[in-house]
């Protein structure tokens, strides 16, 4: 009973410097996680693009030709690459080549990998230019293998598992 | 075929547990990697004092020009210097183990090219990654040591002919 009593105030005792500690850590991190920014009218081009057809989406490898007025001229420079991922607008046709304006909003995720994810709104998407080599945008040869990936990972693993274990494998104990 | 079979058999087993786990948790990083590696929070300490002496902003942000590159030169360098110190000490296991270490430099540059949408580039590091990552566990398995008495032969052969030289 008296131990049980100690170990509690030592608990209680040890609360707040931990609570502070947690707070010093996870308070900058949230800060950090997510930096936003919403560039608006940016030009861009659709360079590549694939249509998936179980959720219909679109995902678009688009390149910055104009980055609209901003505050993160460092970001939305012409030339810079994105990849979106929206559902596909019912108002026009995409297509593979085309020039259009667009409102983008992005988050950079500074403490995963600092990877920026872009989005654009589809109400706001117009087509600018559209030029005589521009195409469809077709569906996606590798959608049906989505669904067995991480089968394939873990299968990749275990399959070297075994080859080590052949490798390593006695044929008498003794020895 | 048949003589592969047991071709490392006679090795350390605690070292090679030891590479099949290293392996397990860098093959599975580098089949996923936009998750955070374990080598990230090295990455990130190295980044933040270099940041000292220049401007890197932050590490992992994609978002600026110069910076990144820098970053990643030294984030890529860090296993070459490791492998020129365990080779110049006869470290052979270390600097297998480096292997994994080379492969997550591949995976940064996979990740900077991904992040760019340079598709080839891209694919080209993430299978150097994937092949690093297999090879460093074949040469772990290699190098790792065979029998004590193998690695310490002239010390015990200088300790049994001492000591019969005081038996007698």
């Amino acid at each position: 009973m008296k131990s049980a009593k100690f170990i509690q105030k030592r608990l209680l005792r040890s609360l707040p410097p931990l609570t502070l500690l947690m707070i010093m850590i996870l308070l900058p991190a949230g800060l950090w996680a997510l930096i936003g920014f919403g560039p608006e009218s940016a030009t861009f081009r659709i360079i590549d693009a694939v249509q998936y057809q179980q959720n219909g989406l679109l995902s678009l490898d688009v390149e910055i030709i104009t980055p609209g007025p901003d505050l993160t001229p460092h970001i939305m420079m012409p030339g810079r690459r994105f990849n979106l991922e929206l559902a596909a607008p019912q108002h026009l046709e995409l297509k593979i080549g085309q020039k259009l304006r667009g409102s983008f909003s992005g988050a950079i995720k500074d403490l995963e990998n600092g990877q920026i994810m872009m989005d654009v709104d589809p109400a706001s998407l117009q087509i600018i230019e559209e030029t005589t080599d521009s195409r469809d945008i077709p569906y996606s040869h590798w959608e049906p293998v989505f669904e067995y990936l991480q089968y394939f990972k873990v299968a990749f693993i275990v399959f070297w598992w075994l080859i080590a274990s052949l490798l390593i494998s006695r044929r008498n104990a003794e020895d | 075929m048949k003589s592969l079979v047991g071709l490392y058999g006679n090795r350390n087993r605690l070292q090679v547990w030891f590479s099949l786990l290293v392996f397990t948790l860098c093959a599975w990083w580098t089949l996923n990697p936009r998750s955070f590696h374990l080598l990230d929070g090295t990455s990130i300490t190295l980044a933040l004092m270099f940041g000292a002496l220049f401007d890197f902003r932050f590490p992992f942000n994609v978002a600026s020009a110069w910076p990144e590159a820098a970053f990643l030169m030294i984030t890529v360098s860090i296993p070459f210097l490791l492998h020129v110190h365990f080779l110049r000490n006869g470290l052979k296991y270390m600097s297998a183990l480096n292997l994994f270490w080379f492969a997550y430099a591949a995976q940064n540059c996979f990740r900077l090219l991904d992040a760019k949408i340079y598709r080839w580039p891209a694919t080209l590091f993430f299978v150097l990654s994937l092949t690093l990552t297999v090879v460093a566990l074949l040469k772990c398995l290699q190098n790792s040591e065979t029998r004590f008495e193998d690695g310490f032969k002239d010390e015990i052969d200088e300790f049994e002919h001492g000591e019969n030289e005081g038996s007698v």
